[in-house]
């Protein structure tokens, strides 16, 4: 029966790596290949806008890099990252191959890697609007020309063809832009001629990596098998374990249906599937199913600028304020600062009072939206530039401290600042703007690949 | 009556995306998950009307594999766009946690 064996990993994004000892002994079973995946839109649309890794040291995500590309040089295996530096866009892919350049000569390595840019010009996409080939996802707005022009950084989330090409091409390390998950590691056995629901569930049961695993704190790394009639997945720290349940679990992660599963290629479904314990760390999974699509689609992930961010934050803990005249206390604050902005001539920008202690954390949701003893405030301003997002933030916190209201004993000050100074500029801030798919007559066209010889 | 907080293994929620929070209910016991089940307690009118939404707007899920439910419901905005409380939606599953079941 034929038998592929690989090594999926985590730890890459956020830079806490895993255990070195994890990835030696799944390089004991002989992988063909390592894939990790290295991107997410979790943490909001800032890293794609920005073009930043989500971890801030460049040196931490290095040092992961480094061990993930010394130790598959050494075993001459295919090194697969997926999704780099958490955007994927060209600015993502091009830190990400400038550390594989450094770690190539620290360590005296000579390898070829293979670049997959996923970011897409404006006129691309604004192509697809006029020829109808965009389609809105989970109830975004028809995307617009506006839309597109207004974006900072557009990617389309690759299929699996674009790795496989890169490895065609010669790349022993491929680094890929914005990816689908499921891409980096069904690639090969999809290529070899593996049953594409086998290798497409396996892909995604195993692309977070240890994260299945149990304890799954830390990035680890899982051995996975696909055979033509099952696969299996194994934890290769020794120390962890699965189950049934922890691996068909994971198709609840992130994932708004259990049961179904969108890629480029088409759909997994998992309705008849079976797990059953091969041992108390090894997990079989039979019946998965895929049904091709009948148009091959990319989605797309953009982000777009909306200004400059500016926060204060305080707390309240005298009770007329708190119990009785908040919301009223606030939202006076924010005509304050209208009138504010308005006679400096700012006309775009948004103001956010998060209330902890009450219900800042799920807002008009909350259940119950009783008071604490006392309160923090966290207000959030977005302007057009950083130095009006500072001014209309400290207009805020002055007026939240010194004015007027009700019933007040508090004559010398209203609110407890921690902070001084009492303000603090964050960023820039962005939204998502772009959150479609786009049907492609090709899965390698909007992908330019490239080699290089490092080292 | 018992509180799905004392049955219950995990309740969570992450975003599924930009514009969804799910929110996942597992159960390490296959006796308790199939009793929860078969109390029929839990249905998308009680999860819409725990998040004051119209059931149209539910996606609720019985998945076996995993002894567990899933709510799948809109994001009051999308992630991480200005005003948003909750960037990665991992905390909007408190309602859930005391809605009472007949077991």
């Amino acid at each position: 029966m034929n038998e592929l064996r690989f090594l999926a990993l985590n730890g890459l994004m956020h830079g806490n790596g895993f255990p070195e000892s994890s990835l030696e002994a799944g390089l004991e079973a002989d992988p063909a290949f390592i894939g990790i995946d290295a991107g997410s839109t979790d943490g909001g649309p800032y890293y794609l806008g920005a073009g930043e890794n989500m971890h801030q040291s460049r040196a931490a995500a290095k040092e992961v890099l480094r061990t993930l590309i010394t130790h598959a040089r050494a075993a001459d295996i295919p090194l697969l990252v997926g999704s780099a530096a958490t955007g994927g866009g060209r600015v993502h892919l091009d830190w990400t191959v400038e550390l594989v350049r450094e770690i190539a000569t620290e360590e005296a390595l000579e390898f070829t890697v293979g670049a997959i840019d996923a970011e897409q010009s404006a006129s691309t996409i604004t192509q697809a609007i006029d020829e109808g080939r965009l389609e809105a996802l989970d109830g975004s707005k028809p995307l617009t020309r506006a839309d597109v022009e207004s974006s900072e950084r557009i990617v389309a989330v690759m299929g699996p063809e674009p790795y496989t090409e890169a490895l065609d091409r010669g790349a022993d390390v491929v680094i890929a832009g914005r990816s689908s998950d499921v891409s980096i590691f069904k690639a090969l056995p999809v290529e070899m001629g593996f049953d594409e629901g086998l290798a497409t569930h396996l892909a995604k049961t195993i692309e977070c990596g240890g994260q299945i695993a149990t304890p799954s704190t830390g990035g680890d790394c899982m051995l996975g098998v696909l055979t033509d009639e099952y696969f299996r997945v194994t934890p290769t720290n020794p120390e962890k374990t699965t189950s049934p349940l922890s691996v068909a679990s994971h198709m609840l992660y992130e994932s708004a249906d259990p049961f179904v599963f969108v890629e480029p290629r088409g759909t997994l479904h998992t309705d008849d599937c079976s797990y059953q314990a091969v041992d108390d760390r090894t997990v079989e999974v039979r019946g998965s199913r895929f049904e091709p699509a009948a148009e091959y689609t990319l989605k797309l992930e953009g982000a777009r600028l909306v200004g400059y961010r500016a926060i204060t934050v305080l707390g309240i803990r005298d009770p007329v304020l708190v119990h009785r005249q908040l919301d009223a206390f606030l939202d006076r604050t924010t005509a304050a600062v209208a009138k504010k902005a308005k006679t400096q001539g700012i006309q775009e920008y948004t103001i956010s009072t998060h209330v902890y202690g009450r219900d800042a954390v799920m807002g008009a949701r909350e259940p119950d939206p009783t008071p604490s003893h006392e309160v923090g405030v966290v207000v959030d301003v977005v302007a057009p530039t950083a130095d009006t997002a500072k001014g209309l933030v400290h207009h805020a916190g002055n007026y939240l401290l010194h004015a007027d209201y009700p019933n007040r004993t508090s004559t010398a000050g209203n609110v407890a600042f921690p902070l001084s100074p009492q303000d603090a500029a964050i960023d820039r801030a962005y939204e998502f703007s772009v959150w479609h798919r786009m049907s492609v007559e090709d899965p390698l066209e909007r992908f330019d690949i490239s080699t290089e010889v490092v080292g | 009556m018992t509180t799905l907080r004392s049955l219950a293994q995990v309740i969570r929620s992450k975003n599924a995306g930009i514009h969804y929070v799910t929110i996942d209910i597992m159960f390490d016991s296959p006796a308790t998950y199939q009793a929860v089940k078969e109390s029929g307690a839990l249905t998308t009118a009680v999860f819409a009307d725990a998040y004051e939404l119209s059931e149209s707007d539910v996606r609720f899920f019985e998945y076996d594999p995993g002894l567990a439910f899933k709510v799948t419901i809109p994001r009051t905005q999308s992630a991480g766009s200005p005003g948003d409380s909750d960037i990665y939606g991992a905390q909007q599953y408190a309602p859930v946690l005391d809605i009472e079941v007949p077991i």
